[in-house]
């Protein structure tokens, strides 16, 4: 219990005081910049409270698709590292695919995607989804072949077969590594999200609030956005935490 | 044993940032020769300022005045050693200017005119382009032959300070922006309006425009409202300043704006030229494309009827409808202030004095 | 062994002919069954790509080149403070309590609406450019980092502390080397992730660079320069992700993370 309060504390403490130092005006000083440059946190906090239905409303359709492009990329992705698994010598080839698509540049492709889907919440449910295959990928592959040594040999000398060690040995190995893939998913896939936005065919999402705030010197507004999308992140980012916590309680980061 | 693998690793890490090091310091050494050359030949000719320009966009022909004078030597003989800086989808040139990253920038003067109500120091101190070079563009077949036609259309904008001519276009017309027709964000292509995904397209005379041509439509396949047909012209670019910067740069302003006006006035006189000198400076579009706009913004910057020597001239009717079209349409919560502060002809003045 | 790798690579170019065939197809299929007006950009013929990257592979590899050493620098940077981060919070709870909520909220702030902001701060283009980059990468080398460093046994620490190892034994015997294959895991991940901001930075505005490649491209409705320059950003991606699995090879030979030697043991 005390564990928890300090959990919560600490940050919190800090937080409030990074807070201060920008209201009073710290952060201007030491970087040289002008209240309009960089709106206080005060003003950007009324900015938000006057326009909150909009910022909810475009939030939604930013989290949403980041959401349901990273159930779908996350998927993916785990289903060509348990390909790469089972069929080490063909299904490898489908990790390299993927690597390379991890390192296809998403914005350059957001208004190539404008023209494969005609609806802007499509388009960047296929950006996310690329986005987030490549790490689910690369981590559950690891997470499947890093096995203890001998525990293979173990299974083998059972007479276990591929499905039964995979189900029993690499499966539940792989459980931390998907974990952090999912941490790393949660932050790219709604950076993914909002850099599509940028692009796509619409007015609403939280993407296009900040471009066309901040271009427009709309700062406090650009920041509000900019609020909202840090919140929903940490809000998705804590229910990741929750949940890895009940499923690894045997696991020694958890202790 | 392991201690040895750490130190693998270590000598790993070192050996990226040696190569990250070296290549940067290489790339470096690889961009300097341009402006070494200026340089060395400057010294001959005794000591030049150095002036940045932080243009609006890409490195094209809406900006041949500069490159022109630049390579004409113009700025040179005004004792200027100018670096042109290319904009970019997340380059604000009233931020870069503000910040001393530039001293000089190209914009549009609405969206001047709001970082000047939210108290950014800046000044506009010429205006080149006289005219609006922005057009809803729709196929005829889309059966929108007036503003009134837009009723229920998919109209595409580029937003972030550019939705404002249309919204004063719809609101004249008696549309609402937000009831009677859908406004969707539009790319930097016209590849939504090729594929039939929106009904107009917001277009510049001297690019987009052009583009569409350039895939094939004709102009009888097109159908086009100009906005200062519709009397609802907003002013675009302009040349300002950090107000500070000013302060002590009166006379090298001045001399950059002599030489700009040199510029302009031999690109407008010789589009053709001027697009073969931008595509040389750098090849971002094709030759073609860059000479097509050089012929549409010479249009802009020397309409019909107005003296080359006054390229420059900021007209302040204009001016003052560009500032009460952003008010009345919401990019300005209170009406702009004009006055010497924000818009000044004090250094067109002098550089045109004869 | 030596089999092994001679498979792989026939796995390998087998890969490589399907996309290609594939990609040959689809956009045969694209532009005469479908009819689609777009085709071209849409998706080219991939030979159409080929080509143009051939004719302009001189252009396309300068630009390059400037983009990677920036992903580079970026990378360096980032991963040094990625892994400083991790050490110093599983140093100390109280440390990583302060810190790691942050670094997750670091991240949700998207680096392109940050540009701007990056740009009033930092007053310098090139500085700003390196910084997006290693702002970009240092997230996973620092996740995976730390929940290496977390997921070394206790009764392991113990032992050594039993002997009277100091904090700074235990690091380098123990923890280090027990989080190198997280790290590793973190690089191959943060890798590309650099070489795609560094692109990205380069497409905020910038005088050279890949990144100002695919702008103008996409601009001036250059599709194939603009897919030869998507193409030469992917081969970026995926030699920087190689760089980093031979660097994983050379520190850490026991790890059984490559295929061939996967085939053999399973």
């Amino acid at each position: 219990m005390k564990n928890k309060v300090k959990n919560l504390l600490w940050p919190l403490a800090f937080g409030i005081a990074l807070i201060l130092a920008w209201q009073f005006g710290v952060f201007h000083k030491i970087l040289d910049l002008k209240p309009f440059q960089l709106p206080v946190p005060t003003e950007i906090a009324s900015t938000l409270a006057a326009n909150l239905p909009k910022a909810l409303k475009d939030c939604g359709v930013t989290i949403s698709g980041a959401l349901i492009g990273m159930i779908i990329g996350s998927f993916m992705g785990f289903m060509i590292a348990a390909m790469a698994t089972f069929f080490p010598k063909w299904g490898y080839g489908g990790m390299i695919v993927v690597t390379a698509l991890n390192a296809v540049p998403i914005v350059a492709l957001s208004p190539i995607m404008n023209l494969w889907f005609s609806t802007g919440m499509a388009q960047k449910i296929a950006v996310v989804t690329v986005v987030c295959m490549a790490a689910m990928a690369i981590n559950a592959y690891s997470g499947l072949n890093n096995l203890n040594p001998y525990s293979i040999d173990l299974m083998h000398s059972v007479a276990a077969n591929k499905w039964t060690i995979f189900r029993k040995l690499r499966l539940p190995n792989s459980l931390p590594h998907i974990f952090t893939a999912s941490k790393i998913n949660i932050a790219s896939s709604i950076i993914a999200a909002i850099i599509s936005e940028y692009f796509a065919a619409s007015t609403s999402g939280l993407g296009f609030g900040i471009k066309d705030n901040l271009r427009k010197a709309e700062m406090a507004m650009g920041w509000s956005y900019i609020v909202v999308a840090s919140l929903a992140g940490v809000i998705l980012y804590c229910i990741i935490l929750l949940v890895e916590r009940d499923a690894l309680k045997w696991h020694a980061s958890q202790k | 044993m392991k201690k040895s693998k750490l130190t693998s690793v270590l000598a790993v890490i070192m050996l990226i940032l040696l190569v990250a090091t070296g290549c940067s310091s290489g790339t470096s050494a690889t961009s300097t020769p341009g402006a070494g050359t200026s340089g060395a030949e400057k010294n001959a000719s005794g000591k030049l300022d150095k002036v940045t320009l932080q243009l609006k966009w890409l490195p094209q022909s809406q900006f041949m005045g500069y490159y022109v004078a630049k390579a004409k030597g113009y700025y040179k003989d005004e004792g200027i050693d100018l670096e042109i800086l290319p904009g970019g989808s997340d380059i604000i040139p009233e931020q870069q200017v503000y910040n001393g990253v530039a001293d000089i920038g190209v914009t549009w003067v609405s969206s001047l005119m709001k970082y000047q109500s939210q108290g950014w120091g800046l000044v506009q101190v010429g205006q080149i382009f006289q005219k609006s070079a922005m057009l809803l563009v729709s196929k005829t077949s889309a059966g929108i032959n007036s503003a009134a036609d837009l009723k229920g259309k998919k109209v595409g904008s580029w937003f972030g300070g550019n939705e404002y001519e249309i919204y004063a276009l719809l609101e004249a017309n008696g549309l609402k922006k937000d009831t009677d027709l859908k406004l969707v964000q539009q790319d930097y292509t016209m590849n939504q309006l090729l594929n039939n995904e929106i009904d107009a397209a917001s277009a510049m005379t001297y690019n987009e425009y052009g583009l569409l041509l350039e895939s094939g439509l004709k102009d009888s396949d097109l159908h086009v409202i100009n906005m200062n047909d519709a009397g609802v012209a907003m002013l675009e670019d302009c040349l300002f300043v950090n107000s500070d910067w000013i302060a002590k740069n009166q006379d090298l302003y001045v001399r950059f704006l002599k030489a700009s006006i040199k510029g302009w006035a031999e690109a407008c006189a010789d589009p053709e030229a001027a697009g073969k000198v931008v595509f040389d400076a750098d090849q971002s579009v094709s030759l073609s494309h860059q000479v097509y706009m050089a012929k549409e913004v010479a249009k802009l910057v020397v309409p019909k009827d107005f003296d080359p020597a006054n390229i420059g001239y900021i007209d302040m009717d204009a001016i003052k409808q560009t500032a009460d079209l952003a008010h009345k349409y919401g990019l300005l919560t209170k009406p702009a202030v004009i006055s010497e502060d924000t818009v000044t002809s004090k250094y067109w003045k002098e550089a045109t004095a004869k | 062994m030596a089999i092994a790798k001679k498979e792989q690579r026939v796995v390998a170019i087998v890969w490589v002919i399907g996309i290609i065939v594939v990609w040959e197809l689809a956009a045969f299929l694209l532009k005469y069954v479908v009819h689609d007006p777009m085709a071209a950009t849409k998706l080219p013929y991939p030979h159409a790509v080929a080509m143009t990257f051939l004719e302009n592979w001189k252009m396309l590899l300068e630009a390059g080149a400037v983009t990677f050493s920036r992903a580079a620098l970026g990378f360096a940077l980032g991963t040094s403070v990625g892994i400083l981060l991790a050490v110093f919070m599983s140093l100390s709870k109280t440390m990583e309590r302060i810190a790691f909520p942050y670094l997750i909220v670091s991240q949700m702030i998207p680096v392109l609406g940050l540009a701007p902001i990056i740009f009033n701060i930092v007053r310098d283009m090139n500085v700003s450019r390196v910084v997006i980059a290693a702002y970009i990468t240092f997230f996973p080398v620092s996740v995976n980092m730390l929940s290496g460093l977390k997921s070394v046994e206790q009764d392991k620490k113990d032992l050594l502390f039993s002997i009277a190892a100091n904090k700074f034994k235990v690091y380098q015997k123990l923890m280090f080397p027990f989080a190198m294959s997280y790290l590793f895991t973190g690089l191959k991940i943060a890798a590309p992730m650099a070489v795609t901001a560094s692109i990205l930075v380069d497409m905020l505005g910038s005088k050279s660079g890949i990144g100002v490649k695919i702008l103008y491209a996409l601009y001036s409705n250059s599709s194939n320069i603009f897919w030869a320059s998507v193409l030469t950003s992917a081969f970026m991606g995926i030699i920087s992700f190689y760089i980093v699995v031979f660097a994983e090879r050379l520190c850490l030979p026991w790890q059984n993370t490559t295929p061939g030697k996967e085939g053999v043991r399973a």
